[in-house]
């Protein structure tokens, strides 16, 4: 009984999802997370590049 | 500058998680939406493979003489590596409770998944048990020589030798059912270069930091 309870409520389509602009906001806000990361990481590989370039 | 394939890793990523959450997906039973899983966790796994490979590369190189960078290549290798399996195994689990009902399964693969990070995770105490460098390189060098072959048989031959509930298994080569449909592909083949991309690109900064330490011992 449970699962088939499960299996109802996880029956979000594409469709529902794209419904509601707000899913949009979510996919953005992932984005700007990883850019935010990949950011840093491109800073840490300049300074590390400095670095080098002193030794 | 920052290299190509480094800003590539990051336009192939973004790429990866904006259109695994929007492009449309065959509609599968049980998957259902988690199929987009396909896009966040395989390519953990096949970055990982992928660094144990340069780390085993790395390791014949320690075996030839090539010394201390070889072997700090080699070591960084498999530490990236690690963490990807290990994401790679946490994703995997979490994907399993909503697909299978738990976290893990006695399955062949998930155990010999398992297995195989626990051989690394040897390798870092066995490292970290030596003092004597020159020792420490070789006698790492040849330890990862064995394991990665075992590794490879562990999660690619053994689980299709048998019965598995992972996908890709029970003598049925490759994830036919889910790579053949071109929207997957789409998204999949990207997302798997770019996280390769970004994982090389990790091991290289730790390598780095590491050169520089041997630098400035000397």
């Amino acid at each position: 009984m449970k699962h088939l309870f499960l299996q109802k409520v996880s029956t979000a389509t594409q469709a529902d999802l794209a419904s509601n602009g707000k899913f949009f906001v979510v996919v953005g806000v992932i984005a700007l997370v990883f850019l935010g990361i990949s950011g840093f990481l491109i800073y840490i590989d300049k300074r590390l590049k400095k670095l080098e370039d002193k030794a | 500058m920052i290299s190509f394939w480094k800003v590539l890793s990051i336009v192939l990523i973004l790429y990866a998680l904006i259109g695994g959450l929007l492009m449309p997906v065959p509609d599968l039973p049980i998957l259902e939406q988690s199929i987009r899983n396909l896009y966040y966790h395989v390519p953990m796994w096949f970055s990982m493979i992928l660094l144990l490979m340069a780390s085993a590369w790395q390791a014949i190189r320690v075996l030839n003489g090539k010394g201390r960078l070889a072997d700090a290549a080699s070591s960084t290798f498999a530490t990236v590596g690690m963490l990807y399996g290990m994401i790679g195994i946490v994703t995997g689990m979490l994907w399993a409770k909503n697909t299978w009902g738990v976290y893990w399964v006695s399955d062949p693969k998930l155990n010999s998944a398992a297995i195989g990070m626990l051989m690394y995770a040897a390798y870092f105490v066995f490292r970290g048990s030596m003092d004597e460098e020159e020792k420490r390189a070789r006698f790492s060098a040849v330890y990862n020589l064995f394991s990665f072959p075992v590794f490879v048989v562990l999660i690619f031959v053994i689980p299709r030798l048998t019965d598995s509930l992972h996908p890709g298994n029970g003598g049925n080569p490759g994830f036919n059912q889910y790579d053949l449909d071109s929207r997957l592909r789409m998204v999949f083949y990207p997302a798997v270069i770019g996280w390769v991309l970004f994982g090389f690109w990790l091991a290289d900064i730790g390598l780095r930091m590491k050169k520089l330490e041997i630098k400035n011992e000397e």
